[in-house]
C-alpha cells in the first residue's frame, strides 16, 4: 500500500510563485484603468452581485425555496469578494473598485419553476462569462476565474 | 471509450507537464477510489458509480496522452492507495468519493493556474475542473455534506 499523492504542498508552493510573479506584472505593466480598458474581472464581479440580488429577490417570492437558495448565495457573495480583492491588489487600490452601474436583476416570476428556470439561466450565462475569460486571462488569474466558472456549473447542481 | 486522437491533445510545456503528471496521478487515485467504494454503495449509487469512474478514467487517458505528447513518461498507476480516513461503511465510502472529486478539482485548477493562453491545455482542464465540481456536488448531496457546492472548487485554502 502506498499513500496517497500529496497535491497540496507543491500546488501551494507554485500558487506562491506564481502570485509573486504576478504582482510584478501588475505593478510594471497591467493598468486595469489605462489604455487596456477596464480590468475584465469587474465585469465577472458585476454578475456576481447581480445573481446575489436575484437570488435575493428570489427566496423573498419563494420561500420555501430558501435553504437550497442560500448556498448559491453564499457563493456568489464569495466569488464578488474575491474578484474585488484580486482587481484590487493588481490595481495597488485600497478603496473598492467601481463596478460600474449596478446590474439590472429581471423581475421574479410568481411560478416558482419559472423563478428556478431564471436563476438557472443567469448561473449558466455566469459560468460561460467565466469560461471565456478562462482562456484568456494569464495563468495567476486562470485558476480563480476557472474555479468560478466550474462553481457556477456546480450550484445549478444544488437546484436540480 | 475511445483514446483521444494525438491531434487533439495538446502538448503541456514548461511547468504544466509536472501539474498534468500530479492531475494524471490524482485521476488514477481517483479512478481505484470508485472501484473500492463500489462494494460498499448500494444499487442507488451503481449508475452514478459507473459514470464517474468512466469520466476519471477519461481524463486519465487524456493527460497520459498529454504527457507522451511532452516526450515524457506518463507516472503509473499504483497497485492501491491508502484513503486518508479508513473506507468501512456508506458513509465512508460517499466522503472517499467527495475527497476525490475535491482532490482531482484541485489537480486541474493547478494545470489551469501553469498554462498560458493559447496553449490549448485551458479548455480541457477548465473542463475536467467544472467536471469533478459539478460531481464532487452531486456526491456531497448524497453524503449529507455542507456547504452542497463549494464556491472555489479546487482551491488549496478551499
Amino acid at each position: 500500500m502506498t499513500v496517497f499523492p500529496q497535491f497540496g504542498e507543491p500546488t501551494r508552493r507554485g500558487f506562491l510563485t506564481i502570485c509573486a510573479l504576478g504582482t510584478t506584472v501588475a505593478l510594471t505593466g497591467c493598468d486595469p484603468f489605462g489604455d487596456e480598458g477596464p480590468d475584465p474581472l469587474l465585469g465577472m464581479s458585476s454578475r456576481a452581485q447581480g445573481d446575489v440580488r436575484l437570488v435575493k429577490d428570489v427566496a423573498a417570492a419563494h420561500p420555501t425555496l430558501s435553504a437550497k437558495l442560500s448556498d448559491i448565495r453564499q457563493a456568489r457573495e464569495k466569488h464578488e469578494l474575491a474578484l474585488t480583492e484580486e482587481v484590487r491588489r493588481a490595481n495597488g487600490r485600497t478603496d473598492r473598485p467601481s463596478t460600474g452601474p449596478a446590474p439590472s436583476v429581471a423581475p421574479v416570476p410568481p411560478d416558482q419553476a419559472a423563478a428556478l428556470s431564471l436563476l438557472i439561466d443567469a448561473l449558466k450565462s455566469s459560468e460561460k462569462q467565466a469560461a471565456d475569460l478562462a482562456a484568456s486571462v494569464p495563468a495567476y488569474r486562470a485558476g480563480l476565474v476557472g474555479s468560478i466558472a466550474a462553481s457556477c456549473a456546480a450550484l445549478r447542481e444544488v437546484l436540480a | 471509450m475511445t483514446s483521444p486522437s494525438s491531434s487533439q491533445v495538446p502538448v503541456p510545456a514548461g511547468p504544466a507537464v509536472d501539474a498534468v503528471q500530479q492531475a494524471l496521478a490524482a485521476e488514477h487515485a481517483a479512478s481505484w477510489s470508485y472501484g473500492l467504494v463500489s462494494a460498499f454503495l448500494g444499487g442507488d449509487y451503481a449508475s452514478a458509480l459507473g459514470k464517474g469512474r468512466a469520466a476519471h478514467d477519461d481524463r486519465r487517458e487524456l493527460a497520459a496522452a498529454m504527457i507522451r505528447r511532452s516526450g515524457g513518461q506518463p507516472v503509473p498507476a499504483q497497485a492501491s492507495y491508502q484513503p486518508p480516513k479508513p473506507v468501512t461503511d456508506a458513509k465512508s465510502a460517499l466522503a472517499l468519493v467527495v475527497t476525490m472529486e475535491s482532490a482531482t478539482a484541485a489537480a486541474w485548477r493547478a494545470v489551469l493556474e501553469r498554462t498560458e493562453p493559447g496553449s490549448g491545455l485551458r479548455a480541457p482542464a477548465l473542463a475536467a475542473l467544472t467536471d469533478s465540481a459539478t460531481r464532487g456536488t452531486r456526491w456531497r448531496i448524497a453524503a449529507g455534506v455542507t456547504p452542497a457546492a463549494e464556491a472555489l472548487p479546487g482551491t488549496p485554502t478551499g
